[in-house]
């Protein structure tokens, strides 16, 4: 048999831009060309700028800004249009969770044009000219006997459009609750996911001499008001944590001088012990449907990982204690869970299942690693690093493969990194020396290593845990 | 004449009464409430959370069987429909809030200088005969021009003088058609201008999803990428928004300004993600940005509403 090549047409410049044209852009020339009506030299011309009806590239912008929306709150009036207090500090509220976010640029009040706001309505020049993207309005009516309106609507200035419109009913009290709630939908609506303001966090307050501190369980809203103390610091508490999925806390009490986990209910205030499974017992943490219950083991001098059933279950142990394995913290979706473990000579992450199989140590830093923190969305592991290379300590996230290990913030001591329930923001304790000791602050950074701000708290604190989503 | 009498009488009370009988009774227009319009019923416990800055002494901290906790404040139930947009305001001559572009009609466009490379403009359509009538004879000598009325200042439709009630205790049906008829009169000019550059479908018709984008040099397409990039912002914190990608289809009126910014149709079903959702509403935020909305298209483009397919990638 005899091979026999194809012939190939010449290539021809002028031939392949008149098909690449009429293929890409003019279909009609094409189909012309095809019945004869023209070839190549009919085609080309369809790309130039002859009003044909045909599509072309698209315009490429690219090279986008990461910047915060710029957003209008006008003050809550009440139901008369009068100025009230209640709603000023609604809206004071509102507009510190969103530009406290970094996500939100929120306007100056004092630039806005007065009665821009006319029968509920918008007078959308005024807010156009401020440059608002999205504008919240609203107004507080006192229903007598204690109990609040709050209606609030959220327009997109742009389309001239509401996309969302609400009304709570609640008591007087809640008005600080309502404000967080709000912040939520605002969150939810412009960014795309659920925002974090309605929830609260457990950490420990310190408070004392140095040498002898009073370190109780307390908890307060995210924004660090509201605190309430839950311990009389009899007992030092120490590592506290939210279950996820309901109102409990889990913490390490030094009750008759033995480290143990018990469990807080914040409805009832009941405490109970877990178990009683070694010499001490700490580093709980939930699993992310909160039944479970996982903490270290102290034993012969190692520390053993295990999972304790709430439900009235066994434990099992999911590590042995030839080493020191602690703070273990389940993935999101609960097959997995990463800790911290010395058995390979000095503290370093570990992957595994949550049947404790398949373990797989992640970091390879040439320093100490300590209490790792899955984020909720599942992309990062928050962790406390320290070594002689940094100089201190460090909060860094790598993805769950131990890739893209980067630092969020450093000093002299930081740890505790917790994420907030959308996991866009971390949560962690600062401890700086001061001439007769060191304070100790709460700070949230977001994931990206922006936006640091301190919490505000009415003692020092450490030991953040952020609980979940109330509403 | 009493029987006349009687019998109108009777006539007309007949018809009373089928009318109260047949007709169906008259309703209310009840306007809606445009307010919210469920209410939320607020939780029974009462919120016991403390001010901030009133953290209780350890002596009065609640302990353990102390059910009265924050946490245990009452949770309020938002609403789930929200509440309707309100009625608009009565107008005013400040401020006219309305379902119209923000921006004010533009003004009839100048006339385009038509470059050497613009389109041609389509042919005319051939001109039906024309009926030649008393009023449209062109006079063949020339003569003095006439006296005309004043010109109408915004169209030369413009009514100058109201109809007059022809016959105001006239109680003929003539006399009542003429006053239908004057009440029906155009007594304001059109708003609507002509606009002479409009001629035809642009893009010669075709779909909804044909674009100008082929009358775009590269350059151009450059230049507008580029005119826009200093709007166009994204949430860099976004789960996957590396791999986002949303394509818009972008009106422009006759002056180049973005009068509209739409999904196109290829990523519409994408909009169901939240996420995803967001950041198209960023980029047609950033196309319709006044500072990035007039578009430095080439003259030739100008003069016409045209639409344009972008693309909005978050990378550089």
């Amino acid at each position: 048999m005899k091979f026999r090549p194809k012939i190939l047409p010449p290539f021809s410049r002028r031939g392949l831009l008149g098909a690449g044209a009429a293929t890409l852009i003019a279909p009609a020339a094409f189909a012309q060309s095809a019945l004869g009506g023209g070839g190549d030299d009919s085609a080309a011309p369809a790309a130039a700028p002859s009003g044909g009806s045909n599509n072309g590239p698209a315009i490429n912008v690219s090279g986008a800004q990461n910047a915060p929306i710029p957003i209008a709150i006008s003050p809550f009036s009440d139901s008369t249009g009068a100025d009230s207090s209640v709603g000023d500090q609604i809206t004071g509220v509102l507009s510190d969770d969103l530009s406290h976010s970094g996500l939100f640029r929120t306007i100056d009040p004092s630039s806005f044009v007065p009665n821009s706001v006319v029968n509920n309505t918008p007078v959308w020049a005024n807010w156009n000219i401020l440059g608002a993207q999205a504008l919240v309005t609203g107004d507080v009516t006192d229903q007598g006997g204690g109990q609040l309106r709050v209606e609030f609507r959220l327009w997109n200035v742009a389309s001239q459009s509401q996309l969302q419109g609400t009304a709570y009913t609640t008591t007087a009290a809640n008005w600080r609750r309502i404000g967080h709630i709000i912040g939520d939908v605002v969150y939810q609506q412009m960014i795309g996911e659920k925002g974090y303001f309605d929830s609260r966090v457990a950490y420990i307050s310190e408070a004392g001499e140095v040498t002898s501190p009073i370190r109780r369980l307390a908890v307060m809203d995210y924004d660090g008001q509201n605190s309430q103390f839950l311990t009389d610091g009899s007992s030092m508490a120490i590592s506290p944590q939210y279950n996820p999925t309901r109102q409990q806390l889990a913490y390490v009490s030094f009750q008759d001088n033995n480290p143990r986990v018990y469990l807080f209910d914040l409805q009832s205030g009941a405490e109970s012990l877990i178990g009683s499974y070694g010499d001490m017992t700490i580093g709980p943490r939930f699993s992310p449907d909160g039944n479970s219950l996982l903490m270290s083991v102290s034993r012969n001098g190692g520390a053993a990982i295990v999972r304790a059933n709430l439900g009235g279950g066994g434990v099992t142990e999911l590590t042995d204690s030839a080493s020191i394995n602690v703070t273990p913290c389940y993935s999101p979706d609960g097959s997995q869970i990463v800790f911290n473990s010395d058995r390979d000579g000095n503290q370093q992450l570990f992957v595994m299942n949550a049947d404790g199989s398949g373990v797989k140590r992640i970091s390879y830093g040439s320093g100490q690693y300590a209490e790792p923190c899955w984020s909720p969305r599942g992309d990062l592991i928050a962790y406390t690093f320290w070594g002689s290379d940094v100089g201190g300590f460090t909060i860094g996230v790598m993805a769950p493969d131990g890739s893209g290990e980067r630092i969020l913030s450093q000093g002299f001591l930081v740890e505790a990194a917790s994420f907030c329930p959308n996991g866009r923001v971390i949560m962690f304790y600062r401890q700086t020396p001061t001439a007769d000791g060191h304070d100790s602050r709460l700070v949230t950074i977001g994931i990206d290593g922006f936006n640091e701000r301190l919490v505000e708290t009415d003692t020092y604190a450490s030991d953040p845990s952020w609980g979940p989503l109330l509403s | 004449m009493r029987r006349a009498a009687l019998f109108s009488f009777g006539f007309h009370l007949a018809i009373v009464l089928a009318a109260i009988i047949a007709l169906p009774p008259l309703k209310l227009d009840s306007s809606a409430d445009d307010s919210v319009s469920v209410e939320l019923v607020g939780p029974g416990a009462p919120q016991e959370a403390n001010a901030p800055g009133k953290v209780p002494a350890p002596a009065n901290t609640p302990n353990v069987n102390n059910a009265n906790l924050a946490v245990k404040q009452p949770k309020p139930q938002p609403i789930e429909a929200p509440p309707p947009p309100p009625p608009p305001p009565p107008p005013s001559p400040d401020h006219t809030p309305s379902k119209v572009p923000p921006a004010p009609a533009p003004p009839p466009p100048p006339p385009v200088q038509t470059p050497s490379t613009a389109p041609a403009p389509p042919p005319p359509p051939p001109q039906p005969p024309q009926k030649t009538t008393s009023t449209m004879v062109q006079p063949k000598v020339p003569l003095p021009p006439a006296k005309q009325p004043p010109a109408p200042s915004q169209s030369p439709t413009h009514q100058q003088n109201i109809t007059k009630n022809p016959a105001p205790l006239s109680q003929s049906v003539l006399n009542t058609l003429l006053k239908l008829q004057a009440l029906q009169k155009q007594v304001q000019p059109p708003t609507a201008h002509y606009n002479p550059d409009q001629g035809g479908a642009p893009n010669g018709g075709g779909s909804n999803q044909s674009t100008a984008n082929s009358r775009l040099s590269g350059a151009d397409r450059d230049a507008i990428g580029n005119h826009v990039r200093p709007c166009w912002t994204v949430d860099a914190g976004a789960p996957g928004i590396d791999t986002f990608s949303v394509n818009l289809m972008v009106t422009t009126d006759a002056t180049g300004t973005v009068r509209e910014a739409v999904v196109a149709p290829q990523d519409q079903d994408k909009l169901g993600d939240p996420i995803f959702n967001a950041y198209a509403q960023r980029a047609i935020e950033a196309v319709m940005n006044y500072q990035c909305a007039t578009l430095p298209l080439p003259s030739y483009m100008l003069g016409q509403t045209q639409t344009f397919l972008f693309n909005f990638t978050p990378g550089s």
